[in-house]
């Protein structure tokens, strides 16, 4: 990774989809990308906290991203798949439609996030231009995709009580 | 290298804390009137060790105290200043301060405030001055003083001449014997060639010397014998031999200090310029030599040496030794006789120490992950006896491959168990900070404090712990007036006990203060709206209010305890690890919290029950019985309470997949209910759709990835991958409704 670093700022990023919009993160946090899996479903947790999941022998909650940033939750499909990443030194798994890509952006390139209307603020970093690549390399077009601040969407504030 | 020497750190702190250990339990046994050579000499060593190290890394504030308190240790040590209570208490404080430098050191922050302590310890090494020149004759005179006293010249002599003396025989060659200056102390010669691994083990040489070099070391010759040709050189070995000189005024026990971090088999040779020998002792006479009184037994573990054989034994010996043949030794002798025995044991515990100490220090994640391992073993063990017929298990020796299996789990839960001791080490500082805000004296008896429980357990009972000595003190014990006037002696007494019942640590906590002033208590308790007025309500219940959320007594909020916060804590804590508190409460007797602890966090005896298509673990510990009701057995007292009948009592039900509002779940017909005991609620009956088996599961914390749950203790994951939860009953089954009815109803039962 470090090698890529150099003073050009560069930075790559993995891009995936929920309903038609473009998401992107760091590609450091990311741990695996594995199939969707029904988790074990948790009492007591917000609607978004799917539930939990074993990954290779810890016990790692699943949570809807959409829901999460408060979109309608995503509906399954045979390409939902879950990522799991590592936010400050803990793992979460999150629900996502479909992986696109994995793409090299320039730190420059990334504009900050107009006061968007989400549900959690500051998860959304900031905002760059990407080329969406698809099967038909002419259909190429550019797309704007969000990029997430994952500690926003950190999971280990203790929710006060079960319902 | 900084990665080393973080490492290297982070071991001399890992010694630090241990040093302060012994330390404090010296001091504290000198506090209670154990003043004996060997418990001094403990907390010198102790001391002397931090010190040491932390020269080496360059911690100046640390060093400085610690060199300024080992003095006068060292006075005491030589019996210059007497161990009396006062001299034992100032040690205490500056037994403090040292471990506020010690963790203002491990986390790079200002270091504590000295000044008042330093002046206090200079003030003891002041009195001793004084002491001395008024009465020269009955300070213990150094040894070395006294020899010069006499004023004969050393010869050198063949000890064989001694037997007169009464001596053992003892052969010795003194050959080459440059006369002794006995004015100045010569230089020192020291001769240091690090172990070939030395550099890669993060033993860098470069410290070492500069350390020396502060000391007024100079670097006189490098022997480069052992370098290899450009062929063969490895440039991450070590092959120099470095010989430096000291000034003789150096202390010898500095020098080998700045050796404290260096590579056992290191090259190490320390001596006093020409005037030096070695000396061939064929019988173990090394503490005849001691008889002298002229000499410290060098605090040299042979090993380290790298010198040769252990038998026969070589020592050094400096080379003064030889004036012992002149007349006025002999009558010197007598009188030396006693110091000389006293310093015996010393000599045979530090021998002892070389041998015993066989352990070695293992990073706790490995052990975890060795831990994880085994329960998954555990687990593959007992998913292979389910799909094997009895028979065949036989077969393929299962039942000895699940002995064996069993064996190796219990072998690394112990490497994971430590004496509770740790957790315990930390309340004497806490009381002696409380006795100073609240003017009480407290005495403190510990007992079982080498009992063992899991790392885990340890830290985490520290908090209530706290908490509860806080209570104790701040609450239970009376102040010195009033204790007076009970007929108690005025200070008051604080019992700290552990031990081990079953698969479960008890921790005992006990004041003989005043005991739960229930009136108050009650009053309170309706004053907040914990209890209803006219709420029948027994003692036991009474005392448990105390843990009542929000509840306090204190007249005014104290900066002690009193924040109405502190018992609460304390039981949320313990229920949390899976424990139980008890309180039992004699008015004017004192108070006793009980808290009973499971032995490990990591392991759980579990019975697994299903509901719909999820399975949950139930601990064993909290099941009584099964009950498979017959029709009618369970009946609805209103539409959302039930009770089911047993032997003529009734007894409530809870339906799990209810209590965790799983609104698919349908119950069927012959639902299985498990009657359970609750510290909360008493006994109850939990509905489950079937139990699937009883087996043990490795716990896995929520919290690591997510938060706890209530009413959850975990997770396991099971044979096939998925993932059980696992049942915090207390927390399950605890009435959730207002917390008046949550304090009354949430007593011990």
């Amino acid at each position: 990774m470090s090698t890529e670093d150099s003073e050009l700022d560069e930075r790559k990023i993995v891009t995936f989809t929920l309903g038609n919009r473009l998401f992107g993160i760091d590609m450091r946090s990311l741990i695996e990308i594995r199939e969707w899996e029904e988790p074990t479903p948790l009492p007591s947790v917000p609607p978004y906290v799917k539930g939990v999941t074993n990954l290779r022998g810890s016990v790692v909650p699943v949570v809807g991203l959409s829901e999460r940033l408060g979109w309608a939750p995503s509906e399954l499909h045979s390409r939902s798949c879950i990522l799991v990443v590592t936010i400050a030194g803990r793992h979460a798994g999150f629900l996502v439609d479909e992986v696109q890509d994995i793409v090299v952006i320039q730190g420059s390139e990334i504009q900050p996030a107009p006061d968007v209307e989400i549900n959690e603020q500051g998860a959304i970093a900031g905002l760059v231009k990407i080329e969406r690549r698809t099967h038909d390399a002419a259909a190429n077009a550019e797309a704007m995709c969000l990029l997430l601040d994952l500690d926003a969407l950190s999971l280990t504030r203790q929710v006060p009580d079960f319902a | 290298m900084s990665d080393e020497l973080d490492e290297i750190q982070g071991i001399f702190f890992e010694e630090c804390a241990e040093g302060l250990a012994v330390a404090e339990q010296g001091l504290s046994a000198m506090a209670e009137g154990d003043v004996s050579s060997e418990t001094i000499a403990g907390v010198f060593r102790a001391v002397h060790s931090i010190k040491g190290g932390s020269g080496a890394f360059g911690h100046a504030a640390l060093l400085a105290f610690s060199h300024r308190f080992e003095n006068v240790l060292d006075e005491v040590r030589a019996g210059r200043i007497p161990a009396s209570g006062e001299v034992t208490q100032t040690m205490l404080g500056a037994f403090d301060i040292l471990s506020d430098h010690v963790t203002a050191a491990q986390g790079g922050t200002e270091p504590p405030a000295d000044a008042v302590m330093l002046e206090q310890l200079d003030a003891i090494l002041e009195s001793k001055g004084a002491a001395s020149q008024v009465s020269p004759v009955v300070t213990a005179p150094e040894p070395v003083a006294e020899l010069d006293d006499f004023g004969f010249t050393p010869v050198a002599a063949v000890i064989d001449d001694f037997d007169p003396f009464g001596f053992e025989p003892v052969a010795v060659e003194l050959d080459d014997f440059a006369s002794p200056e006995p004015a100045e102390p010569a230089g020192w010669t020291v001769r240091f060639g690090p172990s070939r691994g030395a550099l890669a083990n993060g033993g860098e040489p470069m410290l070492v010397i500069r350390e020396l070099e502060e000391m007024g070391a100079a670097v006189t010759a490098v022997d480069t014998g052992a370098l290899p040709g450009l062929r063969d050189l490895d440039p991450e070995d070590s092959y120099f031999v470095w010989t430096l000189t000291l000034p003789g005024s150096v202390a010898e026990q500095d020098i080998r200090d700045c050796f404290d971090f260096v590579a056992p088999d290191s090259l190490i040779e320390i001596a006093r310029a020409a005037a030096v020998v070695m000396v061939m002792v064929e019988e173990p006479a090394a503490e005849d030599f001691d008889g002298f009184g002229v000499f410290e037994p060098l605090p040299v573990s042979l090993p380290d040496l790298d010198l040769a054989p252990a038998e026969p034994m070589l020592t050094l010996v400096p080379a003064a030794a030889a004036p012992a043949v002149s007349a006025p030794v002999v009558q010197a002798a007598p009188a030396k006789a006693a110091p000389a025995q006293a310093e015996k044991p010393k000599a045979e515990a530090r021998q002892g120490s070389v041998e015993v100490a066989q352990s070695i220090r293992v990073d706790l994640s490995k052990l975890d992950q060795l831990l994880n391992l085994v329960g998954e073993l555990v687990i593959r063990g007992s998913i292979l006896s389910d799909r094997l017929s009895p028979a065949d298990q036989e077969r393929v020796e299962l039942p000895e491959l699940s002995r064996l299996t069993r064996q190796i789990q219990d072998n690394v839960m112990s490497l994971r168990a430590q004496p509770i001791k740790q957790a315990f080490s930390r309340v004497p500082r806490m009381l002696r900070d409380l006795s100073a805000e609240t003017g009480k004296k407290v005495v403190l008896e510990t007992i079982g404090e080498m009992t063992e429980v899991d790392k885990g357990v340890i830290e985490k009972i520290g908090d209530p712990l706290t908490h509860m000595i806080r209570n104790a003190v701040d609450h239970g014990i009376e102040s010195a007036e009033e204790r007076l006037a009970a007929g108690k002696p005025a200070e008051g007494t604080i019992h700290l006990s552990a031990e081990q019942k079953g698969a479960r640590i008890i921790v005992r906590v006990r004041d003989d203060g005043r005991g739960i002033n229930r009136e108050r208590v009650r009053a309170k308790a309706i004053e907040r709206g914990i209890i209803s007025a006219d709420a029948p309500i027994s003692d036991e219940e009474i005392d448990g209010l105390i843990c009542a959320p929000g509840f306090s007594t204190a007249e005014t909020i104290s900066n002690i305890s009193g924040r109405g916060v502190g018992m609460d804590v304390v039981r949320s804590n313990v229920e949390a690890l899976g424990g139980r508190l008890e309180i039992n409460s004699v008015p004017g007797e004192g108070t006793t919290f009980t808290m009973a602890l499971p032995l490990t966090l990591a392991i759980l005896d579990g019975m697994i029950v299903r509901l719909g298509d999820q399975r949950f673990v139930l601990p064993l510990a909290n099941v009584i019985e099964t009950v498979q009701p017959e029709p009618g057995q369970v009946q609805a007292t209103s539409p959302s309470s039930e009770v089911i009948e047993l032997r003529g009592q009734y007894l409530p039900v809870r339906r799990v997949g209810e209590l965790f509002g799983m609104r698919s779940h349908r119950v069927p017909e012959d639902s299985l209910v498990i009657i359970v005991e609750s510290e909360t609620a008493g006994n109850v009956g939990l509905m489950v759709d079937t139990i699937d088996n009883r087996r043990e599961v490795v716990i896995k914390s929520l919290e690591d990835n997510l938060h706890p749950i209530r009413g959850l203790g975990g997770a396991t994951i099971l044979g096939d991958g998925s993932i059980a939860l696992i049942l915090d009953i207390d927390a399950l089954v605890a009435p959730t409704g207002g917390s008046s009815k949550y304090a009354l109803k949430g007593m011990a039962a």
